[in-house]
């Protein structure tokens, strides 16, 4: 039995140290100045900011000064996490 | 008695795979999970702690699972920690909170809050279980062991 449950348990240990190893990423582009995209051009991220849960692209970087633009992480661009979004006026009023 | 032995095994192991990975994969990545954290809705203040905090109890979860001595403890604690997780996955999915954040950790970050909660209640479960029979090996260990015991006196 000792030798079952020692098999079965570095096992586990090598298989996820190498899984960690194996799915680092292996350049962090969050290291570079950050930008996202506003519908209309690219414009540097807030001081505080946060990527909400989302498929799409949340902020950019450039490598080339603004040329061209690569995306970096994912989600939903927020400049103020935590804050809850005013609610929309009625214009007709 | 044998098969529940190897199921023991085998809930520790993955416990202790979940665990080991998750805890590596922020600590190999700490630069994006201190932002990821920063990005959760509770208070930054806490970031700096947190950021140590979960991946360190993780380690000691796994650490505690591997020994027999100390394998109860790690299962109460991974029970602990995967019931905070789900609960927490819980309220965001509740939409408590004004935002819902980036889900982070390695792979695991692909999935969405909803996997998540699957995940999590999967991990919840065969805790339970683990804990279970645990208990039960612990007891019949100590009752046999008193009754050979008492046969000698």
């Amino acid at each position: 039995m000792k030798k079952i449950k020692w098999s079965i348990l570095s096992l586990a240990v090598i298989f996820s140290i190498t899984a960690a190893f194996a799915t680092k990423p292996h350049w962090d582009c969050s290291f570079l100045p950050q930008y996202y995209y506003n519908g209309s051009g690219y414009l540097p991220v807030a001081q505080q900011y946060g990527c909400m849960q989302g498929a799409i692209t949340c902020t950019y970087y450039t490598q080339n000064g603004g040329i061209s633009y690569f995306p970096c992480t994912t989600g939903v661009y927020n400049g103020c996490p935590g804050c809850v979004a005013t609610p929309a006026t009625n214009a007709a009023h | 008695m044998f098969k529940r032995q190897v199921l023991l095994e085998c809930i520790s192991a993955l416990l202790i795979l979940l665990f080991v990975y998750a805890s590596l994969s922020k600590f190999l990545d700490f630069h994006t999970f201190y932002r990821e954290m920063d990005n959760q809705p509770l208070p930054n203040s806490w970031t700096p702690v947190l950021v140590w905090v979960i991946p360190c109890t993780e380690i000691a979860i796994s650490v505690s699972l591997i020994f027999e001595r100390t394998r109860l403890l790690g299962l109460y604690g991974a029970l602990v920690v995967m019931g905070l997780f789900t609960i927490y996955t819980g309220i965001i999915l509740m939409h408590f909170f004004p935002y819902v954040p980036c889900s982070c950790g390695g792979v695991i970050k692909r999935l969405t809050w909803t996997q998540h909660l699957i995940l999590n209640l999967f991990f919840v479960a065969i805790s339970i279980v683990a804990v279970i029979f645990q208990t039960r090996k612990r007891f019949n260990q100590i009752f046999i062991t008193k009754k050979t015991k008492n046969s000698f006196v």
